[in-house]
């Protein structure tokens, strides 16, 4: 009997290139893309997610974004809020710090995706994650790759995380 | 029951399962029994992290495993992953946390959707600043919603954007976009393959020939990337501009020029941007079609670095962006009718001309034009100036490469924009126009002799020729002093000052004993520096 609260867990989305993608992504890319995607963990009242900087935490749909474009439901968690915080300053301190950002490999929606599977077990969808390989694929983008590898996304508007909201 | 695992337990189960424990560092493997509860577990995993059993949380499908569960409970089965916290202290403000954030979740959706609601009712009608050609590029954007309609979202993006300064800064930082920038073949591919720039390039073809042009395509680009830059040029634009307001007819030619370029383009560009990014092509065209029709500064030239107007800075904000795609438009653009008009109008303006000339694009366009004598000469000889005068005309062509080759020669234009040295230039053709008008026979064969300047320190055998062959005869006289004023109002690209430019033969004729500096001055001038002819003409007119 789960007599443990339960907090809802979701997922939003952003299209970084605010439709642009959709557009120009078949004469850039050669294929279509639509969206340049960027996700957040939203548990506990807070977004949650990875960038440049680290993991930042802010007001959902608190960064310059906006709101999101689309809101994936996760299910339920019971993990609680100190427990997660914990989960997550372990994670920035780790394989989450800000210098190991990576474009393509290591990215806000690697990071959503882990936290998901943590918080709830579910992966976060598919295009979403498939996306680095998708532009990877294309000659454009392996020509850009050099640029583009040299690129931290990191939406302001959030706060860095560091764990307690500051106590430590 | 056999009992193959590894692992020591009470249970009585005998399959043993392996279980990924994973914690935010590390991962580590466990083989448990299947129906070996959390508490155990607990213990494994304890002894393995060296951690207290109190400090371990297990999660596994978004539940925390209690104590007294079971794996199997859970449908913990082989190869799954269970996470691992490790705890450190509570903390006391966990309740009032919790408390607050389920409150805020729930206002954090509400104001959510109602933000959605309240962006996507925003009119899509408002003009954007013309950021279309810009915003097409800066992909990495961050404002505004999705919107299907491309029009619609660029709309909404210029709105954000242009609401937002700091965000425009930071696209523009953003070393992608920036890159991105910097490479005009992308650029062109990216503006090309707009169709609606196709329909703007079907209907304007000198945009098709702008984006061929790699040189200026850069230009613009460095315009694009670099904010003081274009704000500078635009600035000269639109004190061009209304410089060309001010002048008699001025008006009319602007009005001219507009309905026959801006308002096809304008249509044309609404249809896409809803705003007109070519707006500063006109102001381009002003400044940039005046290259080919030098006039004499008759005013004193304005001060170049004098702080714009209020009105132009409200026109130059709203045009900033649109500079983007403008610059360099305006060397394709002679050749239409209503430029034609504008150069007539443009002659007459001095201050115009020094505007244009401290325009910093004027040298990347003197380049661009110099690689294409073609271009140049079709723009030459479409000046309404020539086209009463064949003869004209005809030197002009022959003069081009050579004059476009001195106006490369930086310290021609470094002289042409000193205003001094321009205004010395202007009182000496002011004072040949005097003679002329007070004493034409006093200088006979004196035609032309401005258009000869053109050719500078080359050789003009084709004037030389041309005024031995008209030196009688008092209607020959007429003829040249016409003739010269028609010249003197004309084209002069050539504005470096005449006794710098024959120095040289200015010590020659004096070593041959023509003493006289100053008619030597003048002959030289009439000859444009043939020094043959001027010793021709010096004998001719005056006993040395």
């Amino acid at each position: 009997m789960d007599q443990s609260t339960v907090y809802p867990v979701k997922l939003y989305v952003y299209d970084m290139s605010k439709g642009m993608a959709r557009q120009l992504s078949p004469i850039m890319l050669g294929k279509q893309l639509d969206g340049i995607w960027h996700t957040a963990i939203v548990v506990h009242g807070d977004e949650f997610f990875y960038g440049g900087e680290g993991i930042s935490s802010c007001q959902p749909g608190g960064t310059v974004l906006g709101a999101p474009n689309t809101v994936v439901d996760l299910g339920t968690t019971e993990v609680t809020e100190e427990i997660f915080m914990d989960y997550l300053t372990s994670l920035g301190e780790s394989t989450y710090r800000g210098d190991r950002y990576r474009l393509f490999e290591h990215n806000c929606n690697t990071f959503s995706n882990e936290v998901a599977q943590f918080l709830t077990g579910a992966k976060i969808p598919a295009y979403i994650t498939d996306l680095p390989s998708e532009v990877l694929s294309t000659p454009f983008g392996q020509a850009l790759r050099p640029i583009l590898d040299s690129i931290h996304i990191q939406p302001p508007g959030g706060n860095h995380f560091n764990g307690h909201y500051g106590q430590r | 029951m056999a009992e193959s695992g590894e692992t020591p337990g009470p249970s009585s189960d005998p399959k043993i399962i392996k279980v990924t424990v994973k914690t935010p560092k590390e991962k580590e493997e466990f083989a448990v029994p299947e129906n070996s509860t959390i508490k155990q577990f607990k213990e494994d995993i304890s002894k393995r992290f060296k951690t207290q059993i109190d400090q371990l949380v297990l999660i596994f499908a978004g539940k925390i495993l209690k104590d007294q569960d079971s794996l199997s409970q859970h449908a913990i089965h082989d190869g799954m992953t269970v996470h691992l916290v490790m705890k450190t202290q509570t903390r006391s403000q966990d309740h009032a946390a919790q408390s607050s954030s389920s409150s805020t979740s729930s206002s954090a959706a509400a104001s959510t959707e109602s933000r959605s609601t309240s962006t996507s009712s925003m009119p899509a009608s408002s003009s954007p600043l013309g950021l279309g050609g810009l915003g097409g590029l800066a992909s990495l954007s961050g404002l505004g919603m999705n919107l299907s309609n491309f029009s619609e979202l660029q709309t909404q993006m210029q709105q954000q954007l242009m609401s937002n300064p700091e965000m425009m800064a930071q696209i523009m930082e953003n070393p992608f976009v920036q890159n991105m920038l910097s490479n005009p073949d992308l650029m062109r591919q990216l503006i090309v393959a707009n169709p609606q720039m196709q329909q703007l390039i079907q209907r304007n073809p000198e945009i098709s020939h702008m984006l061929n042009n790699p040189d200026i395509m850069r230009q613009t680009l460095e315009l694009a990337r670099n904010p003081a830059m274009m704000q500078e040029m635009m600035r000269n634009q639109d004190r061009a501009l209304s410089n060309l307001e001010s002048i008699p007819g001025g008006y009319n030619a602007l009005r001219r020029m507009y309905t026959d370029i801006q308002e096809p383009m304008l249509n044309a560009a609404q249809e896409q941007f809803g705003g007109n990014p070519f707006a500063s092509l006109v102001n381009n065209l002003a400044a940039g079609g005046s290259q080919p029709s030098r006039t004499e500064n008759r005013d004193p030239l304005p001060n170049p670095w004098a702080p714009p107007a209020a009105s132009s800075q409200t026109s130059s904000s709203a045009s900033t962006t649109t500079a983007a795609p403008s610059p360099g438009l305006g060397a394709g653009m002679f050749n239409t009718p209503g430029m034609q008009s504008l150069l007539q109008q443009i002659t007459e303006n001095p201050q115009l001309m020094q505007n244009m000339l401290s325009a910093p694009y004027m040298r990347s366009m003197m380049n661009s034009l110099s690689h294409n004598p073609d271009l140049a000469a079709q723009m030459m000889l479409n000046n309404p100036l020539f086209s009463g005068n064949p003869q004209l005309q005809e030197q002009m062509r022959q003069q081009l490469p050579v004059s476009l080759q001195q106006m490369q020669n930086p310290e021609t234009l470094s002289a042409m924009s000193n205003p001094r040295a321009v205004q010395a230039l202007l009182q000496i053709q002011q004072g040949l126009q005097t003679l002329a008008a007070e004493a034409p026979g006093f200088i006979p064969g004196f035609g032309q002799g401005n258009v000869g300047g053109v050719g500078g320190t080359g050789s003009t055998p084709s004037i030389g020729s041309d005024t031995s062959s008209q030196g009688s005869g008092e209607t020959g006289q007429q003829q040249f002093v016409q003739q010269m004023l028609q010249a003197l109002a004309s084209p002069n690209p050539q504005m470096q000052s005449p006794e710098v430019r024959f120095q040289q033969q200015l010590e020659q004729l004096s070593a041959m004993g023509f003493l006289n500096r100053e008619a030597n001055l003048q002959a030289l001038i009439a000859t444009g520096g043939d020094v043959n002819a001027a010793i021709e003409r010096l004998l001719g007119s005056q006993p040395s």
